[in-house]
């Protein structure tokens, strides 16, 4: 077998949903999946992208154009101002052991959810139909249901997670592999393959389909192999947490992007200046600047400044590769940032995942991580510019400092095909339930 | 030829909010928002930049019209020597479609100003001679199958969910009725299903569910468990071909294996192959996809079959018409383009007629045409 480094992706990969064959996709088969980060617990919100959706659904869902559209849920109407919701359930969906689902067991499961955002919320169950109110308008509510925390799932002593999703787990052992069984019963139609396995660990490249995170060292992967290739969804930046505006100010204007676009990345993401990527946002190169390190010296000679830490995650070699390209910039402009690898800096680098194609949701999520929600609480996505003059105040706040999107990237084996539904499945990870494989 | 307009019902809101408004038509709304950012009858220097793929005749189009529509909005345009107001404006796009984004930058101050705006229709591809393509109707749900009947002014539709009635009046499918489907079991991830009428019985064959009924005097139907067998081809009744239970394959009774579809005896079998009914590989077939129909000779006596052909096709597909002579499979016609993969291909209730239902892989609407053929010469 002839092995290639994988700096030759660029050649071979997919954009999201290119497989599309001519012919019609086959039933049956198992895929073997490798995935490189263990994961120990069924909570649907701890699961890989990948997976949540497959085992547990939610009211509803963001698709790739960013709209909510119905899942569970098949209709809903605000009332009293967005004070009071009404959902009607989808008739005749199953949950994986059998019980139907209905308002009376999905009720008091969404209320528990809806509890930790909506203190006052309440949740009043009858035949299909679920009406969530409470004092206050709840303009967010849609999102918040579509996100995994809110999934609709039970579990008993012997099954850590029943939902309604394409797939059930036939068997679990925590940080080492998680089986999937195709649910006969699923509303939408039993998935193509009959099971799937997935092994935690270092991905092999014999897998059906592994992930390929970034990471300093070059992967060397079959030359067969297909690369199936995200919208760029992870956000790798720098967050303050003690340095001066002005210091901050000069290592914004002092870190070079390119490099760790063309060198560290290996041209697979893309450079940075806004919290949302271009495709995501539309605008996001009003937010472009070029590197000026002459004047973030200027900035940095009165300030006599200390040493500063650049924290990155511990056992992450890109971001420490990362990190290390980031010190160089500053050392240009007269900043001694030392990294380490280490939880608390005066500087941080994060790496933060987009859970979805709606750029409000997003926003605010972000918002939300820097501890400024009421930058976000006048989100339209009808007017653009409320999302633009948001994110532009959020980097003004001096608090973040984007660098970097990157996609997530998918080997696929030969054997394995995509059926994407609908141009607006996800662009954001491979759905497996419209996988299937050959014979 | 043409396209027949389908009428306001289900998926239409889908559909309308898809439709293309020319970007052109973005520039008064644009131009609007962007002199209100300036002062009044200002000098602008203007800078354009398109970060799409839309084409650059619109794009050039676009240009024109809103610098026209500046110019009336009171906006002088002017080289980029010292003027008093800098205007850059691109066109972008993201997850709903395009956005206009202007940056009017006046001394130090830079204003933004943002216009959402639906992404335009994708150009359809046409088809070449001999496959004459009739389109009949488009929607946004997915189409299984449909009949016409009344001189193809009626007409049928078989959803996933459920059989809607249409009259063709001034040019449009207007609703008669509708009866709703109710699959005794969820339908498979690949739907597929067949509508049959046979002297005023109408039948709706779904994997694992067989409902009956009647057109007329109102659209009924019941459903019941079980999939029942059908004709594959109105003209070739010997062929009784039934679902599998949840699964997008036909299996007969006599045929070891369950197959895609099949016409003048060759079969599009599940694992890929091509084959006749002893199970032997067609020479010329190798290309083929996994949907084919039989339809008659307007120019021989030779059986034909449109085949889809196979490959990893996103954004389009491709049909082609073959003569089959002692058991091999030689091309009849040019293969014809399609702007997306072909979600089902039947004989139609029409002799020397095929149904064809496409999904477009960008506006993601389910196309619905007949196929015909034409003598070349």
């Amino acid at each position: 077998m002839r092995l290639r480094a994988w700096a030759w992706l660029a050649l071979t990969s997919l954009p999201p949903l290119v497989v599309w064959p001519a012919t019609r996709p086959r039933y049956g088969g198992t895929l073997a999946v490798d995935l490189s980060a263990a994961f120990n617990t069924l909570d649907p919100a701890e699961l890989p992208a990948m997976l949540s959706p497959s085992i547990a659904e939610t009211l509803v869902r963001i698709n790739a154009r960013g709209e909510i559209e119905p899942c569970l849920a098949v209709s809903w109407q605000r009332e009293a101002e967005g004070k009071r919701w009404r959902f009607s359930l989808r008739p005749r969906v199953v949950f994986h052991d059998g019980e139907t689902l209905n308002a009376l067991n999905t009720g008091p499961l969404l209320l528990a959810v809806l509890k930790k955002t909506y203190p006052d919320v309440t949740v009043t169950s009858g035949g299909q139909t679920i009406v969530i109110q409470s004092e206050r308008a709840l303009p967010d509510l849609l999102p918040q249901l579509a996100d995994s925390r809110a999934a609709i799932v039970r579990k008993t002593e012997t099954n850590g997670l029943i939902g309604t999703g394409p797939f059930r787990v036939a068997s679990w052992e925590p940080n080492r592999r998680l089986t999937l069984a195709a649910f006969e019963d699923y509303w939408g139609g039993r998935p193509f393959l009959d099971s799937v396995v997935i092994n935690m660990g270092p991905a092999r490249a014999t897998a059906d389909l592994f992930d390929i995170p970034f990471a300093a060292a070059r992967r060397i992967l079959p030359e067969t192999v297909r690369i199936w290739s995200s919208q760029p969804r992870e956000l790798l930046a720098l967050i303050a947490s003690d340095v001066q505006p002005a210091a901050w100010q000069a290592l914004a204007l002092a870190i070079d992007r390119a490099p760790l676009v063309n060198v560290l990345a290996q041209r697979r993401g893309e450079a940075a200046f806004g919290l949302l990527p271009q495709w995501l946002s539309g605008y996001a190169f009003l937010f472009q600047s070029s590197p000026d390190a002459a004047r973030a010296r200027q900035l940095v000679a009165p300030l006599r400044l200390a040493a500063l830490t650049l924290a990155y995650p511990s056992n992450d070699s890109f971001a420490r590769t990362v990190a290390d390209r980031i010190a160089l910039n500053a050392r240009d402009a007269g900043i001694n940032l030392q990294p380490a690898p280490a939880a608390n800096g005066n500087v941080r680098l994060i790496r933060w995942q987009l859970g979805s194609a709606d750029a409000a949701t997003e926003l605010a999520r972000l918002a939300a991580m820097l501890g400024t929600s009421d930058r976000a609480a006048a989100l339209d996505l009808a007017k653009p510019e409320t999302l633009y003059e948001a994110e532009r105040a959020m980097l003004d706040s001096n608090r973040i400092l984007p660098l970097l999107y990157l996609p997530s990237l998918y080997g696929l084996a030969p054997r394995v095909h995509i059926r994407e539904t609908s141009p607006k499945a996800s662009a954001l990870t491979p759905r497996l339930e419209n996988l299937w494989v050959d014979p | 030829m043409a396209r027949v307009g389908f009428a306001l019902w289900f998926g239409l809101a889908a559909l309308v909010r898809m439709q293309a408004q020319p970007a052109a038509q973005a520039a008064a709304p644009l131009a609007a928002r962007i002199s209100s950012l300036l002062p009044p009858r200002a000098t602008v220097s203007l800078e354009f930049q398109n970060l799409t793929a839309l084409a650059p005749a619109e794009s050039s189009s676009f240009r024109s019209a809103l610098e026209a529509e500046l110019r009336t909005a009171g906006v002088e345009i002017a080289p980029a020597t010292q003027p008093e107001s800098r205007l850059r404006v691109v066109i972008s796009e993201n997850p709903r479609g395009l956005l206009f984004v202007a940056e009017a930058t006046t001394k130090d101050v830079r204003q933004i100003a943002m216009l959402p705006w639906n992404a335009p229709a994708p150009a359809e591809a046409k088809p070449r001679i001999r496959i004459v393509q009739k389109p009949v109707f488009e929607q946004a749900e997915p189409a299984l199958d449909f009949l016409l009947s009344d001189s193809d002014s009626q007409l049928l539709v078989l959803s996933a969910t459920r059989i809607a009635a249409f009259r063709l009046t001034g040019g449009k499918w207007i609703s008669t009725g509708q009866a709703s489907l109710t699959p005794t079991r969820p339908l498979p991830r690949d739907p597929r299903g067949r509508l049959e009428m046979a002297a005023g019985d109408l039948r709706a064959y779904l994997p694992g569910t067989t409902c009956s009924g009647a057109a007329s005097p109102s659209l009924r139907l019941t459903c019941a468990p079980g999939s029942e067998a059908w004709p594959l081809s109105p003209r070739d009744p010997a062929l009784q071909v039934r679902w599998t239970a949840d699964r997008n394959t036909l299996e007969a009774d006599g045929l070891r294996g369950a197959f895609y579809n099949a016409a003048a005896g060759l079969f599009a079998s599940a694992d890929g192959k091509i084959e006749n009914r002893a199970s032997e590989p067609i020479v010329g077939a190798e290309k083929w996809g996994s949907d084919l129909a039989g339809i008659e000779n307007p120019c021989g006596s030779t059986p034909l079959v449109i085949a889809t052909l196979s490959g990893d096709a996103a954004a389009s597909d491709q049909i082609q018409v073959y003569e089959i002579v002692n058991g091999q499979a030689t091309p009849a016609s040019e293969a014809l383009s399609l702007p997306g993969p072909v979600t089902a291909l039947w004989p139609a209730e029409t002799a020397g007629q095929a149904t064809l239902v496409i999904r477009n892989s960008k506006t993601g609407n389910y196309a619905a045409s007949r196929l015909g053929l034409a003598c070349a010469d």
